[in-house]
């Protein structure tokens, strides 16, 4: 067939979505872009619980949604969730009551990932990122920023506080001042001022900011936003924003002939936007149109042309590893030794490990966040990696690869997994396996940096008849290294079943 | 400058028995066929029992509320009754009088309509045999007297009313002439020629069998007409089916709104059938013949031969380029457009059928909405969900008086597996959709039929609409998105090509004055011509004014109701307004703005009434193929130059008859797509 058709359907906090777009001779068709209000964040973000009348509805609507996409011959759909399912204490029974009623499995993308495939979105269309940018995405439920340095990811910050979000927060107090838009930035503004203490913005940073919200500011103010990208100087954002920031969501509605609902939000989102255009410090905004459906066909229709863009993501994953280490004053020399240790363990092993490319990314993560620990305290350092890593923000990893990373950094010392341990029990197979393999890797990379003080030098790795030899030349003794490798082995070969020989040669 | 005045509008239902009585016209018109002319006299008759039914029913209601706003012409609703009263008094003494002229001329032209009395020997011996046979036993008698009271009298039935006298005691029976039968049945006729006579004549002469025991004092014909809108909450209704089979069921009690009643009724009876019913003098018409002429045309288009008394043949010319290979080759080439009754129906029955047999077709998404009794639109979708196609049928139950036909067919369609949507909470979807999906080489493509009337293959004999087939793409990814709006719950993003009500056409329709405004202002060539069937709307009627003010040639084709008045000095004097009343129900509607010299041409199912514009799913869509362009020129040419069925509307909201000369724009068109054919340019 010379044609490729694809659907998405997005289940989103204010609205359901579906696309469906085709690949073919002439490039891409987009057929269907329905879209169907269904205030879905309202339930998750006042009751916690999504009620059970907006589940019936929500069927209703992906089943007439099926139906449209049957209409095309399309059988099954990437079905995706954000924030409203994601938070929402009744997912379970949400989640298998939509699988019986729709047949429809709904994947909860958490936090990360969701922002990660907007950025891949963004980042999708290059040509206009400059190196230097800070991106946004306002969603109703979360906000996400990344902050982009010489065209690699630096620095990611997810917020709880999209603009439905901010909206219900705040809405107790709207009634109470005429400066609304004054209580929401100061709101804003104690999430951003720790921004500014945690990350330098990098000089000539482009503002990329996305999410519904901007595009309907674009299309108030005139725009035409069908284009992927399309700018609003900052003079003219700024009177933008004054000629709404004293109105009352009714009088917005009046004014630009809004529903109440969009009305409400207005305010919120462009306060956001005017807050990180400040923090970006640019002189004007660059909109991104994107929506997730759109993201995840493009991903379906041209699985190839995402090769590049990942190759790209993965060395954004390491560099703001990197810079998050850096914040907690990481031993730059050892990092870098342990990396490069245990990555030619990795490659050296593959035949036998039987890990992807991910896997060996998440290992290269850990050994780069495996101390941040010790900025906590010496003592169990490895338990404050475990601890902090959980906790970070890391652009490109979901919830559960990040679980891993913290695990893979808790073994790298001392303790082996041990599925009485907590922390391990909690994992699925496939999971425990992998912290096992990838500990197992890192232990021994790190303890040929044992001293700290990279004294194995012009390293080989080998791996033949079953055994990992590691020929090493030191200029000093390295008896401690040689110590601790043989501690470390006995493990390594209880996961891989392969023997491990360390050969270090001293030259002059 | 105030262009709200009540002198610069007429009103909509004196303007709406304006246009019946152009009807009335046609069947008074000597140059038309005689048995064409009983037609006539029969399409006023039913229009008026609508009119009633629905119209007078609700100024009736509006009154009874107390209700005092005037209208756009300044009528409260209290004086449009009034004045509606009086005008139909005259349009019905009108009607009978020009059916009397025509019986008079059928009998010359051999087919008479006899009164009892004037039945030969054979005769009276066939319909005796005919009354004892079939139908007295349907013939249900009512008796009315102090334990019998006053019988309930369907809506729109025929009965009679017999004054009977026992023992010096008089008394009233109805007997309702039965529906079931034939009223005019034919009678043997020695000589060459057709007779017939009214059943209720042969009730009234056999009375004395159904009152045996009584003398019969008199008899009179009467027939009552009810409130028949359907009112329906929908807002409170969670099943649309239910609820409207329930309300068909009930329209019959609505409460009454006229009655007919024989002219030679005495005063008592009169009276007495007025209490009973609670019916006033004014809405009390005398007939002078016959109750309820409505039944002429099953009675004409009964009369075998005759062909002289009847319109020439035109049967429908085919679409060369789309009656041979593939609908889908032909339309995947070029835009088509099909003009009805001129040309066949039978395209679009064909494209269905072909679109519910291909292997490639995927799905299918149609509205329906006045579906014929035995529609073969029907059948063919049934068989397309039989062959797997996803096939989305929205069926608008709420037609009016269509009601129990489209349920009907919406169970039918549901039985056979299509997924069928019942019309849309508090809108009417009045656009004609049909969408075919289908699966190429190069990808998927999406068919498009759009149309300005009905998938009805009957009113497609009888009403001249436009139909369109195209597959270009931002029409066709419109038509989905509207359906995707009217079957589902989805948002209607913003139209590429089509223009939709309820919010799009006006706005649409304004923007595109402005324009002419705006190139009239600036000394270019601005003009505006519409074809439709009616202009109410009072704020569409301001915009067309103001335009007229700034210098823009509007002319209109306006078949029924326009409240506009052209021709006031500062208001409306670049204002043309024609009416044409003809063989066929002008039913197309096309809008053409000059723009500038490369006029924009949109053709669709919304005339310029409120309920088109606000509360109704109506599309309009543009016709951007240069050959079908220059063709709607051409179709508007012609019909804005005839003089033959053409009235021209006047500054006072009466119309006059321009002298004929020519030939009228039906035949003319007709001809022109024979020439077209001949010539290979279809």
């Amino acid at each position: 067939m010379a044609y490729k058709i694809a659907a998405a359907i997005d289940i989103g906090s204010s609205a359901v979505r579906m696309e469906i777009t085709e690949k073919n001779k002439d490039g891409i068709n987009q057929l269907e872009f329905l879209q169907t209000p269904l205030y879905l964040g309202h339930d998750t973000f006042t009751e916690k619980r999504i009620s059970f009348a907006k589940i019936e509805k929500l069927c209703s609507v992906l089943n007439s949604y099926k139906d449209i996409a049957a209409g095309y011959g399309i059988d099954s759909i990437r079905t995706v969730a954000t924030t409203a399912f994601r938070e929402a204490e009744n997912i379970e029974y949400i989640l298998d009551l939509v699988k019986l009623r729709t047949g429809i499995t709904v994947r909860v993308l958490d936090d990360p990932e969701e922002k990660t495939i907007i950025y891949r979105e963004i980042l999708r269309r290059e040509d206009r990122v400059q190196k230097n940018a800070v991106i946004s995405f306002v969603g109703t439920g979360s906000l996400g920023i990344a902050v982009l340095e010489d065209g690699l990811i630096k620095f990611t910050q997810n917020i709880r506080i999209g603009s439905l979000k901010l909206s219900e927060i705040l809405e107790p107090v709207e009634g109470y001042t005429k400066k609304f838009h004054m209580i929401i930035e100061q709101y804003i503004n104690t999430y951003i001022d720790v921004l500014k203490n945690l990350i330098k913005i990098p000089d000539h940073s482009a503002f990329i900011a996305s999410g519904k919200e901007i595009d309907l500011i674009a299309g108030l103010m005139g725009l035409s936003v069908t284009d992927n990208f399309f700018e609003i100087s900052r003079d003219d954002y700024l009177s933008f924003y004054d000629s709404i920031k004293n109105l009352t969501p009714n009088q917005i509605s009046d004014t630009y002939n809004l529903t109440m609902d969009r009305a409400e939000i207005l305010l919120p989102s462009a306060a956001v936007f005017k807050i990180l255009m400040d923090f970006s410090t640019a002189d004007k905004l660059t909109g991104c149109n994107i929506n997730m459906c759109n993201a995840l066909i493009y991903e379906d229709l041209y699985p190839n042309k995402f090769d590049k863009i990942n190759t790209w993501f993965d060395k954004s994953i390491l560099n703001s590893a990197t810079y998050t280490a850096e914040r907690f004053r990481y031993d730059k020399r050892h990092t870098d030794a342990v990396l490069d240790y245990s990555t030619d363990i990795f490659d050296a092993i593959r035949e036998v490990h039987g890990l992807d490319s991910r896997a060996r990314l998440l290992l290269q993560v850990a050994c780069i966040l495996h101390d941040c620990g010790k900025y906590i305290n010496l003592k169990e350092h490895y338990n404050h990696s475990y601890d902090l890593i959980k906790r970070l923000d890391l652009p490109g990893l979901n919830t559960r690869e990040r679980v891993i990373i913290a695990n893979i950094a808790r073994y790298h010392s001392e303790m082996i997994p041990l599925p009485e341990h907590d922390n391990i029990s909690e994992l699925g197979p496939y999971e425990r396996v992998l912290v096992g393999k990838l500990s197992a890797i890192i232990r021994l990379g790190d303890a040929m940096d044992k001293s700290h003080m990279q004294k194995l030098r012009k390293t080989s790795t080998e791996f033949k008849d079953n055994i990992l030899t590691i020929n090493a030349s030191v200029t000093r003794e390295a008896t401690l290294e040689d110590w601790a490798f043989s501690q470390k082995a006995d493990f390594f070969t209880e996961v891989f079943g392969i023997q491990t020989k360390l050969l270090i040669e001293r030259s002059m | 400058m105030n262009l709200a005045k009540p002198s610069y509008f007429t009103n909509r239902e004196l303007s709406w028995l304006e246009f019946n009585s152009r009807v009335l016209e046609e069947a008074m018109d000597e140059s038309v066929p005689l048995l064409e002319r009983l037609g006539f006299i029969s399409i006023v008759s039913s229009n008026l029992d609508e009119f009633f039914m629905v119209r007078i029913a609700g100024l009736k209601e509006q009154v009874d509320a107390g209700l005092e706003t005037v209208d756009a012409a300044g009528l409260s609703p209290a004086k449009q009754l009034t004045l509606a009263s009086e005008r139909i008094h005259e349009m019905v003494s009108m009607q009978y009088k020009c059916y009397t002229d025509l019986l008079t001329d059928l009998i010359t032209a051999g087919i008479k309509i006899i009164d009892y009395g004037n039945l030969d020997e054979i005769q009276t011996e066939y319909i005796s045999d005919y009354f004892d046979d079939i139908i007295m036993p349907v013939l249900t008698p009512m008796a009315i007297d102090a334990g019998r009271p006053f019988p309930f009298i369907a809506g729109n039935s025929v009965n009679i009313v017999f004054i009977l006298e026992r023992d010096g005691a008089r008394n009233y029976a109805i007997v309702r002439v039965p529906g079931v039968i034939p009223r005019i049945i034919k009678i043997p006729d020695g000589l060459q020629g057709e007779t017939y006579i009214f059943i209720e004549s042969i009730i009234i002469q056999r009375a004395a069998e159904l009152f045996k025991g009584y003398d019969i004092l008199g008899s009179t014909c009467f027939r009552v007409t009810r409130d028949a809108d359907l009112s329906i909450d929908e807002d409170d209704v969670s099943d649309l089916l239910f609820e409207i089979e329930q309300q068909v069921r009930q329209r019959q009690w609505g409460s009454p709104v006229r009655l007919e009643l024989s002219r030679n009724c005495d005063r008592e009876t009169r009276t007495f059938l007025r209490s009973s019913l609670g019916i006033s003098e004014s809405d009390t018409y005398y007939i002078d013949g016959p109750i309820d002429l409505s039944v002429m045309m099953s009675f004409k288009n009964r009369i075998n031969g005759y062909d002289v008394l009847k319109y020439p043949e035109q049967p429908p010319l085919s679409v060369p380029a789309l009656a041979k290979g593939s609908m889908f080759k032909a339309i995947s080439g070029k835009d088509h457009m099909v003009h009805l009754p001129y040309q066949s129906f039978d395209c679009v029955q064909d494209f269905l059928s072909e679109a519910a047999d291909d292997p490639d077709v995927l799905a299918i998404k149609q509205v329906l909405y006045r579906v014929s009794g035995d529609s073969p639109i029907v059948e063919t979708l049934i068989r397309a969900a039989r062959n797997q196609k996803q096939v989305t049928v929205l069926v608008e139950l709420k037609a009016r008086f269509d009601e129990e036909n489209n349920i009907t067919w919406a169970k039918k369609l549901e039985r056979a597996g299509c997924h069928v949507i019942y019309g849309i909470r508090g809108l009417k979807v009045h656009s004609k959709i049909l969408l075919v999906i289908r699966r190429e080489p190069e990808g998927i493509k999406r068919y498009v039929h759009l149309a300005t009337g009905n998938y009805n293959d009957r009113t497609a004999r009888i009403y001249t609409d436009l139909g369109f087939f195209t597959c270009r793409e931002s029409i066709a990814s419109d038509a989905s998105s509207l359906f995707n709006n009217l079957t589902g719950y989805t948002l209607l993003p913003e139209m590429k090509k089509l223009a939709a009500s309820p919010d799009g056409i006006r706005t649409f329709i304004y923007k595109s004055i402005d324009n002419e405004m705006r190139n009239a202002s600036e000394g270019l060539p601005a003009a505006i011509t519409i074809k439709a069937n009616s202009l109410s709307d009072t704020d569409m009627i301001k915009k067309l004014y103001e335009a007229s003010s700034a210098g823009v040639d509007i002319k209109l084709i306006i078949r029924g109701i326009c409240c506009l008045r052209p021709g006031i000095r500062k208001v409306s004097a670049n204002i043309r307004v024609k009416s044409i009343v003809g063989r066929y129900l002008e039913h197309s509607r096309i809008y053409c703005f000059e723009n500038n010299g490369n006029p924009s041409f949109y053709i669709g199912s919304s005339d310029m009434m409120e309920r088109n514009l606000d509360r109704r799913v109506e599309t309009i869509f543009p016709i951007e193929d240069p050959g079908l362009r220059q063709r709607l020129t051409e179709i508007l040419e012609i019909h804005w130059n005839e003089t033959d069925k053409s009235r021209w509307l006047k500054s006072d909201g009466k119309y006059s008859k321009p002298e004929k000369s020519g030939k009228e724009s039906q035949v003319q068109l007709y001809e022109y797509y024979k020439n077209l054919i001949k010539s290979d340019h279809l």
